[in-house]
């Protein structure tokens, strides 16, 4: 689909360049004015193609340099001193002034350096001023749509960065409502059916207690270990002692393929519980990757509080990672959408044995 | 006999009214019952106990069991504290200082056993610890297990889940009742290895394949 144009927009950016007309970038502005005074003089050139010699090249050159020069000093220098100030109509003179001093040097430059064939037509001085607030005009106009466009665009990643924190934490509160109703509701009213039952199975004749009491022993199997393994499969535990026995069902699920050690320095608990599960998430995707990209054996989890945050360092000992090309997948968002909901910083680096080693900084 | 006093508290009330009546019935124990933390801490103000039984999650408006367990240590540093909850593991320590003497987890079970809890409670109150074991070999059970079978097993499941008694499953089978017999023994003591007396061991290993089947999606008589 094409975008059309909006007539409203494009005159809303005229008037956005017109009364802001030093907001053009300064190296596309003096390429633009060295091409016109090429285009400029290259006719004078043509005609002087028969004599042509080094030494003009030379005078051409220098002159170009100065030019150059003389026009970055200028347009940095009018630029600074319009943001200094605050009235609008002051910026106005110093820029029409500043535009007025680089037109006169211009023109005293190519008047002291080039040879008579290539001296300055009449007027040039004012034709020059013309060209360099028009070029100005051109890039503030340029200028301004593409900040224009990157404020739109800005706003769009915004939008999706906290979209995506939304979806998380709806699919998060889901999770949790569904774990709390396996463990309060079904596991709980589990334990008192079970209770029940193997009281009245203990009034049962000799010869049929048997059958029942393992048909019972088997129920009370499935509740201890399949529904509880589901409820903490769908949200974690965060009523725990401690950061390692909080991250302990994770190491639970890779004991098979890798070995996780947690190191947590005598955190209390209580000081990280309201982050708890940003950190639990955090280590889920981290091991995930570690085992699935990384082939890994080994991690180690540290917890470090330091500055009022919390470090948390997760190395393994799987293939490194090409720290320049991480591709931001689903894993990576999960944790980006954490840890910028807790406004932390993450990154992932290779430590001095040559492992990946991720590191995040959490407030606490 | 020297008695103790135990503060236990229990969101659930069903739970509550069926544990404390278990521990009521003994005899070295002095029951105080609360069902929310805010009570349990307003108790410690008016009464001076030797142990506390609590349950870990106690709701999501309330501080869970192991915060109301180091309040109630600020208040009684001598405290035993024992957790009885589904999650009891969250609660054991994995340091060894003496804060954590006398700190007891209790797994929540069906087959709830007042004269354990007793113990447990008594050790806890002089300072001696009793932690629950992960329960490593039901982890580990279902789908390994089935896999031992070989096929011809696995089709005599397949039917005895079903409710095909001994005759109906060889009949269906083609095989001799002797010989579905003699394949389920092999099959008890692949599926039932360590049976506890008493144990129905068709019922059991029924039950065990079934579970079986969910985790491993095979089935016998397809």
């Amino acid at each position: 689909m094409t975008k059309k144009p909006n007539p409203e927009g494009l005159l809303i950016i005229w008037k956005l360049a017109l009364s802001n007309p030093w907001t053009y970038p300064t190296f596309p502005v003096v390429v633009t004015l060295l091409l016109l005074q090429t285009i400029f003089f290259s006719r004078v050139q043509q005609t002087l193609w028969g004599t042509w010699t080094p030494e003009l090249s030379l005078q051409i050159l220098l002159c170009v340099a100065l030019l150059i020069s003389c026009s970055f000093l200028c347009l940095k220098v009018s630029q600074r001193l319009i943001a200094s100030q605050s009235k609008t109509s002051n910026r106005f003179i110093i820029f029409y002034i500043s535009n007025l001093l680089w037109a006169v040097l211009n023109y005293l430059i190519l008047k002291a350096l080039l040879p008579d064939q290539l001296q300055p037509f009449p007027f040039a001085g004012l034709k020059l001023f013309v060209g360099l607030t028009a070029t100005q005009f051109f890039w503030s106009l340029i200028s301004i749509q593409l900040n224009r466009e990157l404020v739109a665009k800005e706003a769009l990643v915004q939008e999706l960065v906290k979209q995506r924190a939304q979806i998380i934490e709806s699919e998060e509160e889901t999770r949790q409502l569904v774990s709390k109703y396996l463990h309060n509701n079904l596991q709980s009213g589990l334990v008192v059916i079970n209770h029940q039952l193997g009281e009245a199975i203990k009034e049962l004749p000799e010869a049929a207690r048997g059958r029942f009491q393992s048909i019972l022993k088997e129920l009370e199997m499935m509740r201890k270990v399949e529904i509880r393994e589901a409820s903490r499969a769908l949200s974690p535990n965060l009523d725990v002692l401690s950061l390692e026995t909080l991250v302990e069902p994770l190491i639970d699920v890779y004991k098979a393929s890798m070995k996780v050690t947690v190191r947590s320095q005598d955190i209390e608990y209580s000081s990280v519980k309201h982050i708890g599960l940003a950190i639990y998430r955090i280590v889920e995707q981290v091991l995930l990757n570690a085992t699935v990209h990384g082939g890994a054996q080994n991690a180690t989890v540290d917890f470090i509080v330091e500055d009022s945050s919390v470090r948390l360092t997760i190395s393994n000992d799987g293939k490194p990672v090409d720290v320049d090309a991480i591709a931001f997948g689903i894993g990576t968002a999960i944790i980006d959408t954490w840890v910028s909901s807790l406004d932390g910083k993450w990154g992932i680096d290779l430590n001095t044995e040559g492992n990946t080693s991720f590191t995040c900084k959490l407030a606490i | 006999m020297k008695t103790i006093r135990v503060l236990y508290v229990e969101d659930d009330p069903t739970l509550l009214g069926i544990v404390s009546n278990l521990l009521e019935q003994q005899p070295e124990l002095q029951l105080v019952c609360v069902s929310d933390s805010i009570s349990a801490l307003a108790k410690l103000d008016s009464q001076v106990f030797q142990a506390a039984l609590l349950d870990i999650s106690l709701g999501s408006d309330s501080m869970s069991g192991i915060e109301l367990a180091h309040q109630i240590r600020r208040f009684n540093p001598e405290i035993g504290i024992v957790f009885f909850s589904q999650y009891a593991e969250s609660a054991r320590p994995n340091s060894r200082s003496d804060y954590y003497m006398g700190w007891s987890t209790i797994a929540k079970s069906g087959d709830l056993d007042g004269e354990f809890i007793t113990q447990v409670l008594l050790d806890a109150a002089i300072g001696k610890s009793h932690n629950v074991e992960v329960e490593e070999p039901m982890r580990q059970m279902p789908a390994e297990l089935v896999q031992a079978l070989s096929p011809k097993q696995v089709q005599i499941m397949g039917y005895l889940s079903q409710g095909y008694d001994t005759t109906k499953t060889a009949i269906a089978l083609k095989l001799a009742p002797i010989t579905v017999r003699a394949e389920l023994t092999k099959i008890y003591k692949i599926l039932v290895p360590t049976p506890e007396p008493g144990t129905d061991l068709r019922t059991t290993a029924v039950l065990r394949y079934l579970r079986a089947q969910a985790h491993s999606g095979r089935l016998g008589n397809d």
